[in-house]
């Protein structure tokens, strides 16, 4: 399983590898390019990675969401380079046998991609500007292990 | 010792920088980093470090043959 791409993300074909039998609910979750943040006019991302490094986290996250929440199925690829306006940089699918679960592991597997995995977005502005990152609201630490801690307990509940 | 720099942190040092000075731990290299250039203080202050595709802590023994990864706040999705 690819983890990391450089190429356009294929909503159409993650999907349709994410069916089984047993799985009764499937959420797929897209991160798009915007066209403006904070004001001003996107024009493209652009995103880079330390990719052996970042592959391995996902993997790992990944992994853990479908042991925690039992998934029939679970995928990540991030994407990195150039990304223009409403094209997907990031997907993630989670495939349970009820809707909660699936849900919930897909909060979690994104929260912890964008909080923890070693991937950069660069805006680069209408004006020719540009800026690293900025497009996490909740980028202070003790929110991101709150979240991780709440949808891990959802799982008891 | 070499250290490998990612995104924001790029901008600053390059790709790569060689460091000579007796470095041991993270304290050490962040001093060294922000007196190369005060102006990145607040984002090396912000990084994490990485050897060999595990992220290190303040107690880990840096060796001259180590190649460091700085890795800024990360930024996905």
């Amino acid at each position: 399983m690819k983890f990391i791409t450089n190429q356009p993300i294929d909503l159409n074909l993650m999907l349709s590898e994410s069916h089984h039998p047993e799985a009764g609910a499937i959420v797929l979750f897209s991160g798009e390019a915007r066209i403006s943040n904070l004001g001003q006019l996107v024009q493209f991302l652009e995103y880079e990675s330390f990719e052996p490094f970042a592959a391995k986290m996902i993997s790992d996250i990944v992994n853990q969401a479908i042991l925690k929440w039992d998934l029939k199925y679970a995928s990540c690829v991030h994407r990195v380079g150039k990304v223009g306006i409403s094209e997907p940089a990031v997907c993630v699918i989670t495939a349970s046998p009820h809707r909660k679960e699936a849900y919930i592991a897909n909060q979690y597997i994104i929260h912890r991609v964008k909080h923890e995995v070693p991937i950069w977005k660069k805006e680069i502005f209408a004006d020719g500007t540009f800026a690293w990152g900025g497009n996490c609201n909740c980028a202070d630490q003790n929110k991101h292990e709150e979240f991780v801690s709440d949808t891990q307990a959802v799982n008891s509940n | 010792m070499k250290l490998k720099f990612y995104a924001i942190t790029k901008d600053y040092f390059g790709e790569y920088i060689l460091l000579d000075n007796n470095i041991i731990s993270i304290k050490d290299l962040k001093q060294e980093l922000i007196a190369q250039k005060p102006e990145a203080e607040l984002i090396i202050n912000n990084c994490r470090f990485a050897v060999d595709m595990n992220f290190i802590d303040e107690f880990f023994l840096l060796q001259s043959y180590h190649e460091v990864n700085v890795i800024p706040p990360s930024s996905g999705g």
